[in-house]
């Protein structure tokens, strides 16, 4: 699990080309969509094909993806469950 | 009705340094081979990070162009934003391409197809100055830049103060393996004379981002004034420019040899090279001649790049020796400049600039 | 200053070919959105578009060509739209020129150059690739129809052909053209769906405008062009008069590059600026073509703007996307077209596969069509990616 946040912590900043932050910046609870890292709708797009291309795991619709890109943890917590299932 | 244009600031990235106005082409960067690509500077020195982060390596040229104009201008408020580029987004497009061409059935990530529209550079500038005004972006080969300028100056025209326009195009490799296998298909002509420019006889492709504030009233800061500028489109046949400029000198109140300088879009490409050498020869035999493609390369939207240099020129009273092509005498002042390019034979245009 | 009067229009939509069938599809509610049939997709998809039902050797024998070959579908749909709304000058003095616009161009040829091209960079017909560029289509129509004047190419995504619109209305006012030809064109290509899909807002089932259950539009080709001539050009020629252009605006939503600012504060001022232009008041509007994608996103911010600009008053309004899905470039020219057609043939557009409103606006759109006295004044909207908004305003 902490692996799986590190890595995702490192992935976001490099796919999302978040040059001027550091993965100091994204502690497991910091909401992504909020002011301090501010992503957006396309980031969201991102995340959707990263997840589905890396870890083979897909969000269904909007409403889904609104709380699974909550925060890191949030979305470690969806990959680990998704792949039990 | 104003007809006076005056050129109050500008940006510029090129394959030369053109960062700094302070300083006009004192080093030259001559192309590598086929191309000449641009000085790049570092684009976080102007442009914020946040912006930074979904753009290609164009839109950063563009936006950093855009931003050292905007910072020349100051305080001024733009009341339209005008951009220009033949191509547009090309790496953003061959990448999106690629990724549908290669994806299957899997997801195919966003960023690079809503980048790749050609407005977003026009759209990263209203975003970065909280800018609502008029926005547009014109598409069409050899007038893009231009198309864009009628537009800037029609706006003087109807009372707008300040606006900015400016033109961008890239080099991308895909493009360079594209347009150097459609020239090898031209056959050169034998009989083309090598009295300007002996370098081989072939284009080199090059790339440019360039932004201009066009105001309605003259400042300490003022470059340049445009007097006025005409595009000719011709339908692939090769009548000749020669009355279209006579005309137009003419209506500007300006005979052939009041022009002190002509700034022409001639370089080795076989396509158009021997167009360009007959109207120099037919029509401008006395007149000065310099050219700016060796400096910049062939692109699109080289002819705003060419109103950079023009106004530079204007400004510094000094035009670079390495772009000298036809020189009789040097003029004691340099007063009227006139910048023609002929893209393909089909676009040809006209940019009339006065020192002010 | 001289008034810009709309002296010609042609069309090619998924309606077909030609103002008349346009006209009687329009009237008889038949939307033109089904599963495709000659697009070639790199992927399947099971989603409907608006497709013109031509081949492109089929468009090519209407044109008279001898070939179509040397021409990107985008060329051939534009060249029919342009060839029907163009309207000779009688005068050889009168200045005429072409306002086009495309998004993608001649895509549908670079996507065939790209599939040889990008496994081998010595492959690929370099006859398709040069008619990549947006400029290409433009110039087989002013090539065409002997225009001179001024050629020249606009694109601003999906409110381009809105905005041809104004730059040739201001040309015409400035003196600098007589005439003007302006339009826009888009043919259906894999760029434009695959970047649609990957933007998660392509609808598997009809797109249902302004509906409270709206789930992303429908991609249509096509294209359509308009004749504005000054009112001297206009009686000089003797054209037939279809209405005035009399106002338009175009203002940036200066908020994010594919979304609409939350209460579409663009979209209100473009509006706002073309009433302003037309020297009209928000009450005079009869009519609103609504740029109405079916998108989650902007049917909610372009039905605030509207209760921004018009309060409680707010005109009859309608989506045509229903009709002939998103046609990118062409959708502004194209309503442009329904919407005069709507004023000089007395019928009010409906807005096809509404159900219920929006719950934060609760906006309620024409459900069918109306055959009464047409709107005299109708304000017509086009927004695109970049924050680009514009309206149009078209008098009787």
């Amino acid at each position: 699990m902490e692996n799986l946040k590190q890595e995702l912590k490192l992935k976001i900043l490099e796919e999302l080309n978040l040059e001027d932050l550091t993965i100091e910046d994204l502690q497991d609870d910091t909401l992504l969509f909020g002011e301090k890292i501010g992503l957006d709708s396309i980031d969201a797009l991102e995340i959707i094909v990263m997840l589905d291309k890396d870890y083979g795991v897909k969000i269904i619709n909007q409403q889904q993806g609104i709380k699974v890109f909550h925060s890191i943890q949030t979305i470690a917590d969806f990959i680990e469950e998704s792949r039990k299932a | 009705m104003s007809k006076n244009y005056f050129i109050n600031a500008m940006g510029c990235v090129s394959p030369q340094n053109s960062l700094d106005n302070n300083n006009f082409l004192t080093e030259i960067k001559e192309a590598q081979i086929d191309r000449l690509a641009c000085f790049e500077p570092n684009y976080r020195d102007l442009i914020n990070p946040r912006i930074l982060r979904r753009m290609d390596r164009v839109s950063r040229m563009t936006i950093f162009a855009a931003s050292l104009c905007l910072q020349e201008s100051g305080e001024v408020e733009m009341d339209a934003i005008l951009t220009g580029t033949g191509l547009g987004f090309m790496f953003n497009t061959t990448v999106f391409l690629k990724n549908i061409i290669e994806s299957g059935d899997s997801l195919v990530s966003p960023t690079t197809f809503i980048q790749s529209t050609h407005n977003s550079a026009g759209g990263i500038i209203a975003r970065m100055l909280n800018s609502n005004k008029y926005n547009f972006t014109y598409v069409h080969r050899g007038f893009s830049f231009e198309s864009a300028l009628l537009d800037a100056m029609l706006h003087l025209e109807e009372g707008c103060q300040n606006v900015l326009v400016g033109a961008f195009d890239e080099i991308t490799e895909e493009y360079i393996k594209v347009m150097n296998r459609l020239q090898s298909l031209k056959r050169l002509d034998k009989d083309q004379s090598t009295q300007f420019l002996d370098a081989s006889i072939r284009a080199i492709w090059g790339e440019s981002a360039a932004f201009f504030t066009l105001g309605a009233n003259q400042t300490e800061k003022t470059y340049a004034k445009i007097k006025e500028m005409k595009m000719v489109f011709s339908n692939g046949t090769n009548e000749s420019i020669k009355p279209e400029i006579e005309l137009f000198l003419e209506e500007n109140g300006l005979k052939i040899e009041d022009i002190d300088l002509v700034l022409s879009g001639i370089d080795g490409n076989p396509m158009t090279r021997k167009n360009y050498l007959d109207l120099h020869e037919s029509l401008l035999p006395n007149n000065d001649m310099a050219s700016f493609k060796n400096l910049c390369g062939e692109h699109k939207t080289a002819s705003s790049f060419a109103l950079w240099m023009a106004a530079q020129i204007l400004h510094k009273q000094f035009i670079p020796e390495v772009s000298k092509l036809n020189f009789k005498e040097t003029k004691a002042k340099i007063n009227n400049v006139l910048i023609y390019n002929n893209y393909n034979n089909i676009n040809q245009s006209l940019i009339l600039l006065e020192h002010v | 200053m001289t008034k810009v009067l709309v002296t010609g229009m042609g069309i090619v939509s998924a309606l077909g070919i030609g103002v008349e069938i346009n006209l009687a599809h329009l009237k008889a509610e038949k939307s033109g959105i089904d599963s495709y049939k000659l697009f070639k997709p790199f992927i399947p998809y099971d989603l409907p578009i608006g497709e013109i039902p031509h081949s492109n050797k089929q468009l090519g024998e209407l044109l008279g060509l001898k070939s179509s070959k040397d021409f990107s579908r985008t060329s051939l749909l534009g060249l029919l739209a342009a060839r029907e709304a163009y309207v000779e000058s009688s005068n050889p003095k009168l200045k005429t020129g072409l306002v086009s616009s495309t998004t993608v161009g001649g895509m549908d040829q670079s996507e065939i150059f790209y599939q040889d091209f990008l496994p081998d960079n010595e492959a690929g017909s370099l006859r398709t690739i040069l008619m990549h560029d947006c400029g290409e289509s433009s110039e087989q129509i002013a090539r065409n129809l002997g225009i001179k004047g001024l050629v020249t190419t606009i694109n601003t995504a999906c409110s381009s052909a809105a905005n041809a619109a104004i730059f040739g209305a201001r040309l015409l006012k400035a003196g600098k053209l007589d005439r003007v030809l302006i339009g826009g064109v888009d043919a259906i290509t894999n760029f434009t769906m695959g970047g649609f899909n990957a933007l998660g807002i392509l609808n598997a089932e009809y797109c249902k405008p302004f509906d409270k259950n709206r789930n992303g539009l429908n991609l249509g080709e096509g294209s359509a062009f308009l004749m504005l001539e000054t009112e001297a050009a206009a009686k000089e020629n003797n054209s037939e008069v279809f209405c005035e252009l009399s106002g338009y605006g175009n203002a940036n939503d200066a908020y994010h590059q594919t979304a609409s600012s939350p209460e579409g504060s663009g979209a209100a001022l473009a509006m706002q600026r073309a009433i302003e232009v037309a020297q009209i008041s928000p009450a005079d509007v009869e009519y609103i073509n609504a740029h109405g994608t079916g998108t989650g996103n902007n049917d909610l911010t372009e039905g605030l703007a509207i209760k921004t600009v018009f309060g409680e008053n707010i005109p009859k309004f309608s989506s045509t996307k229903g009709y002939t899905g998103h046609c990118l470039a062409a959708s502004g020219s194209l309503e442009a077209v329904f919407s005069i057609l709507s004023m000089n043939q007395n019928f009010w557009l409906p807005n096809l596969n509404f159900k219920e409103p929006i719950e934060e606006h609760g906006l309620i759109p024409i459900q069918k069509l109306i055959e009464a006295e047409g709107p005299k004044t109708i304000l017509s909207n086009s927004f695109g990616f970049g924050g680009n908004c514009t309206s149009l305003i078209f008098k009787k």
